[in-house]
């Protein structure tokens, strides 16, 4: 039982992490292993600063938490501050996995999946160097505060993904096929996932020709648009970059029509998979929060610190990587919300453009960055050949705004993500679209 | 046969948000990973904290059927210790320290909004064998990270100016600070047709994997089949080794126990590429010269390429003698690089450069061209020596495509 000191606002995160990671350098089994680890993080606030410390000695909390205390100063009025009456007080215990967990699936059983993925890929004659990996995640959270909070809760997901590089004579090309599941029996590829994507990646090495760099209609997939959403417009809706920062709060008016009437984008963390966070490391439970509604900026992720500056209500995005940090203001899933095209009437109107399928990494300041993988051209409506693109980059406001086609469908990528901001990577998100339909974009 | 491999970790942190230090944030990591060798294989068995290093290495030879991965037994019997450390700032010193540093930055420069973190770390890695190795490094070093953006700016961030470093100097620090402030209150024009400075690493990123032994001898990567070949411009020299002149410390050993030397084991010799990277594990299985710079992500993985102990070397000892104007690149994030070589690089923020001294901002940038080309006919050089004081992360200078964004 934690003996939190009046006149002081403490919380004490504790995880305990099972994970596994599995992975093949080409035949050769080249990582292998399960580990578990329990850690806790704590917090005590005076009202001037904070205080923080991270702990494997569980046990021990209580000497950490009062060691925190002789670092800061008592504050009879902390219970008046305006962080401090941000903080919810939940008491609850939300456990989805205890009877499907991945920490009781044999470790043979994973290292046999994906093996198995990586011998149907390693069949292709072109495929010459193949990294497959296998990881996993289950853990139980507990989080208690001073105010009464007592939350616990279970979080998992499983990956798979193989990077494959394909050679022909001079003609070389990388791709990667991955996918996210929240339980073992869902992370599966069948035989035709495989097959089709070796057909459509042989294709693209021994027919990719390079792009004339230029500025283009563009269609992103599902994918890449889940990517752009994150990089372009999600960092941005992280309210810590407000702090102390009255020209910000002035551009990032509620209100202010950022993007195209078309678009629509939200962050929840109540979709399960990578980016499922039913509650986020103060304590405060998930929401669906809309960014962008019709192209007006409608709202934005905070913690209880960026809630209280910009008097607004929590959403349940104070994150961090683990128990060796401290929560900042951080993406769930990030979703563009569904349109009502198809893919065919997004093509129908491009005389000249390209498609992204897939995607390496994408990146976003005040110009975002997505550098393709899987691209065709587009002529006269229709898919053409496939094309190698190293970037495709744009103006953030300019590009929200130059969406003139969302298709239907939105998916929620079940390939996971690892986002990075500043030393914290990385951290597991999901992101989600439909096709999307971009009328000017730089390709290079 | 097993490893044993312990590091610890003490860092103390502060938040800078909004010009304010919000938090002080102390941990002390404690990791001890053993690696047990039977039959051609290995496993790893980790413990975060207080660890009992018996009851690891039984661990790991029961896990070893499941878990060991192949990996040959070359254990290497190095005896060597290093102290490093140069206590840049005392811990008890080092809040007010930073702000100290904080308020004297933000009265040179009044019109930015300074955030990120200030750490100072100190961190000793050992590492001992049952051949007999005991290697241990300890150092500690400062790491300087600032996120800059102009009050009235809509971006995020404009800027950033950082450094690890094993002294601390806040004049040199608070010098930066101005020259970056008032080169970027000036802008200027986009010349033609002058070169390229940018962080070596960006680039050298670019070709590394493809110099991965496991991607060359399997027929992949753009340098396939070019082991030999003289590819690169004749002053491009690319080794791993131990940059014992390095403000930045590292341990002087890899994560195999391999020692590193200063002169190192060369991937690029004077433009021709003449080496891979590889492990104990690649080396053995190709036959190939070990090259030491393995590393681990997690402190429990089976060793892997790195790219940490990878350096240029310098042609010169400052930027102004590789090129007396050129385009310097502060920041640049999201380029990538096709298989063919092609590199497109965003440049988010990029000064002018004259005789090592920022002159004024240019506008946000592309740069592209092959990477053959860049670091080829267009190389100008290499050199540690920045328009910074408190800097020291080696630029590339060479010619490149630069087109306005």
């Amino acid at each position: 039982m934690i003996q939190f000191r009046k006149n002081y606002y403490a919380d004490v995160r504790i995880e305990d992490r099972f994970e596994t990671q599995i992975a093949f350098l080409n035949e050769n089994l080249n990582q292998c292993k399960q580990t578990s680890v329990k850690k806790a993080f704590l917090r005590v606030f005076d009202g001037e600063m904070w205080y923080y410390a991270s702990t494997c000695d569980v046990a021990n909390v209580q000497k950490e938490l009062d060691a925190l205390y002789a670092s800061a100063h008592e504050n009879k009025q902390i219970g008046a501050h305006p962080l401090v009456k941000k903080f919810q007080v939940n008491r609850d215990s939300v456990k989805l996995y205890e009877k499907n967990s991945l920490r009781d699936v044999p470790l043979k059983a994973k290292i046999d999946r994906l093996d198995g993925i990586r011998k149907r890929i390693a069949a292709d004659p072109y495929v010459k160097f193949l990294q497959a990996v296998y990881s996993d995640r289950h853990s139980v959270w507990q989080f208690y505060s001073s105010l009464g909070a007592d939350i616990s809760y279970d979080v998992q997901y499983c990956k798979a993904i193989a990077a494959v590089n394909m050679a022909d004579g001079e003609k070389t090309h990388s791709t990667h096929i991955v996918k996210a599941a929240v339980t073992f029996d869902e992370l599966t590829f069948s035989d035709q996932a495989i097959a089709d994507f070796l057909k459509e990646n042989d294709d693209f090495l021994l027919h990719a020709e390079a792009v004339e760099p230029g500025e283009y209609p563009v269609i992103l997939s599902p994918e890449a648009g889940g990517i752009f959403a994150h990089e372009s417009f999600g960092h941005k809706s992280e309210a810590d970059f407000m702090l102390g920062d009255e020209t910000m709060k002035k551009e990032w008016q509620l209100g202010k029509t950022v993007g195209s009437p078309l678009l629509s984008i939200y962050d929840t963390g109540l979709q399960p998979g990578t980016g499922y966070v039913p509650y986020d490391d103060e304590g405060t439970r998930a929401t669906k929060t809309y960014l962008i509604k019709n192209g007006v900026l409608t709202g934005r992720l905070h913690s209880a610190e960026t809630a209280a500056e910009l008097g607004e209500a929590t959403t349940g995005n104070a994150r961090a990587v683990d128990c060796t940090f401290e929560p900042i203001v951080r993406m769930t899933n990030t979703v563009i919300e569904s349109g009502t095209s198809t893919f065919d009437e997004l093509l129908a109107p491009i005389k000249h453009g390209y498609f992204i399928k897939t995607v390496q990494h994408g990146s976003g300041m005040s110009t975002f960055t997505i550098a393709p993988l899987l691209a065709y051209e587009i002529v006269d409506g229709k898919l053409t050949k496939p094309v190698k693109i190293s970037v495709v980059t744009g103006n953030v406001f300019e590009t929200l705004g130059l969406i003139d086609g969302v298709g239907k469908n939105a998916v929620v990528e079940p390939t996971g993500g690892n986002c990075g901001k500043m030393e914290q990577f990385p951290l597991n998100v999901g992101f989600g679209a439909p096709y999307v339909r971009v009328a000017k974009m730089r390709v290079q | 046969m097993y490893e044993t491999i312990i590091e610890n970790t003490h860092e103390s942190t502060v938040n800078v948000s909004g010009n304010k230090i919000t938090s002080l944030r102390n941990t002390a990591s404690h990791t001890t990973a053993v690696r047990f060798y039977k039959d051609n294989r290995v496993s790893v068995a980790g413990q975060e904290g207080a660890a009992d290093v018996p009851k690891l290495i039984k661990r790991a030879e029961t896990d070893l059927p499941v878990c060991g991965v192949p990996y040959p037994c070359m254990l290497e019997k190095n005896v060597k210790h290093v102290d490093r450390r140069k206590n840049p700032i005392a811990p008890e010193t080092f809040l007010d320290a930073m702000r100290d540093l904080l308020d004297r930055i933000q009265k040179v420069a009044p019109q930015f909004i300074f955030g990120n973190k200030l750490k100072r770390i100190e961190s000793a890695l050992s590492y001992t064998n049952t051949a007999g190795a005991d290697l241990y490094s300890v150092a500690d070093r400062l790491e300087i990270g600032l996120t800059i953006k102009e009050r009235t700016s809509a971006n995020i961030m404009d800027l950033s100016y950082g450094g690890t470093l094993d002294y601390f100097d806040p004049q040199a620090i608070v010098d930066d600070i101005a020259d970056l402030a008032a080169a970027y209150s000036r802008r200027v024009e986009l010349p033609n047709d002058i070169p390229v400075i940018l962080d070596a690493r960006l680039i050298l990123s670019m070709l590394l994997e493809d110099m991965i032994a496991d991607m060359y001898m399997n027929g992949s990567g753009k340098l396939k089949g070019k082991l030999g070949e003289t590819l690169f411009h004749d002053k491009l020299t690319v080794a791993v080794r131990y940059n014992a002149a390095s403000h930045a410390p590292r341990p002087f050993f890899d994560a195999e126990g391999t020692v590193l030397t200063d002169d190192g084991f060369k991937l690029i010799e004077n433009g021709k590429f003449c080496g891979l990277l590889s492990t104990k594990r690649a080396a053995a299985q190709f036959g190939i010269p070990l090259s030491g710079g393995a590393s681990t992500g997690a402190y429990d993985a089976v060793p892997s390429y790195g790219g940490n102990a990878i350096y240029a070397d310098e042609t010169a000892d400052s930027v102004s003698k590789l090129c007396d104007r050129a385009i310097y690149v502060a920041v640049a994030s999201g380029g990538d690089i096709t298989d063919k070589g092609d590199v497109g690089i965003p440049v988010q923020a990029a000064f002018l450069l004259e005789n090592g001294k920022l002159v004024g901002r240019l506008p946000e940038l592309m740069l592209s061209g092959s990477i053959f080309d860049i670091c080829g006919k267009n190389f100008l050089g290499v050199s540690s020596q920045t328009a910074f004081r408190c800097d020291h992360a080696p630029l590339f200078a060479a010619g490149m495509k630069v087109a306005k964004q």
